[in-house]
């Protein structure tokens, strides 16, 4: 299950009552959209220091003006929306920059224990690989294929989200594949050669 | 399908045409090695950045951050209700001071006469600004002398 779909699910009966002011509840909803805003941050800013930085700040914003939110769209959008703009606000930072290309590496994930270990060799690299060539894309191809390819969501969720037509999400979409995709295959030994 | 078409193809296809279905593309990638090659790096990369972004948690400071905003919520909450009640008990007060019955203050006792509203008469020529005013006392007579401001 996505990130998106499943938080809609576990935040439902948790907003009316926050939005009521159950202290309960807000702490419950706050922890609950913790790792998912992170895992949006991380995408939006690709470095993991930034992305906390967001967090941080959407949850304060979250906790200060749930009010605000009134229902219009799906809870997940409005908080997604929050994120990216908290996520811009801190790429306007002066003297803020990205630490991408250094981070790609420290950051891959560890490779799944039980597996095979040239299996987990290759799935650490193919990770490693992931995350640098994300890291590449520009922001928008970023967002637009992350909510594509793995949370799962249609051309029109991505469009409510980033405020756009889902025509230019769908362009967005091809773009960041292609960027992708050429990357990995000029990596391929084999397949360069054909190239 | 040649390879070279396939490759191209492979840069826009969803995911889920890589890596199975019907599709011609799929056709061609299960009969050629190479192409199979290059679409199972792409699956292996795409499903390593999930993995990672599944992966991926912040630290702790932002749930020490979560505290802290959670405590100057309810700092704030408290001065607002502080400030409430502070309003209520004023406009309280000054309610009972309003409402609660009280003793009339005690009004110097005047002439009747004086009470009286004045019958007024003007007992000279205007030109000499000169007003008596009688009032329904005989004993009382005002007169109010006005100065005649210059050029008027």
């Amino acid at each position: 299950m996505s990130d998106t779909r499943g938080l809609e699910e576990a935040v439902a009966d948790l907003v009316p009552r926050a939005q009521r002011g159950d202290a309960e509840a807000l702490d419950a909803l706050l922890r609950t959209c913790r790792d998912t805003v992170y895992r949006w941050a991380l995408v939006q800013t690709g470095d993991s220091e930034d992305a906390e930085d967001v967090t941080q700040e959407v949850l304060i914003r979250v906790h200060g003006s749930l009010a605000k939110y009134q229902g219009r769209s799906k809870f997940t959008t409005w908080l997604y929306r929050v994120t990216r703009n908290e996520a811009t606000s801190l790429g306007r930072g002066v003297g803020r920059r990205l630490r991408l290309a250094a981070a790609a590496t420290r950051e891959a994930p560890a490779a799944d224990e039980a597996a095979d270990p040239l299996d987990r060799i290759h799935a650490a690299r193919a990770a490693a690989l992931a995350v640098e060539l994300l890291r590449g894309l520009p922001r928008r191809q970023r967002e637009v294929l992350h909510l594509a390819d793995i949370e799962g969501c249609t051309a029109e969720e991505i469009s409510a989200r980033l405020g756009m037509s889902p025509v230019t999400a769908r362009v967005h979409l091809l773009h960041a594949r292609r960027a992708l995709r050429a990357q990995i295959l000029s990596k391929l030994p084999g397949l360069a050669e054909e190239a | 399908m040649d390879c070279a078409i396939a490759r191209k193809a492979m840069l826009d296809a969803d995911l889920a045409d890589l890596a199975g279905g019907g599709s011609e593309l799929r056709r061609h990638i299960e009969s050629c090695d190479a192409c199979r090659a290059a679409a199972s790096e792409i699956l292996a990369v795409e499903h390593g950045l999930a993995a990672w972004l599944e992966a991926a948690q912040p630290r702790g400071e932002v749930d020490q951050a979560l505290v802290r905003a959670a405590a100057a919520a309810r700092r704030r909450a408290r001065v607002r209700w502080i400030g409430a009640a502070g309003s209520l008990l004023a406009a309280a007060a000054v309610a009972a001071i309003l409402l609660l019955p009280h003793r009339r203050l005690p009004v110097n006792a005047a002439p009747a006469a004086l009470l009286e509203a004045p019958r007024f008469s003007v007992a000279a020529a205007p030109s000499q600004n000169l007003v008596v005013m009688h009032t329904s006392n005989p004993k009382i007579v005002v007169v109010w002398y006005l100065p005649s401001r210059r050029g008027s």
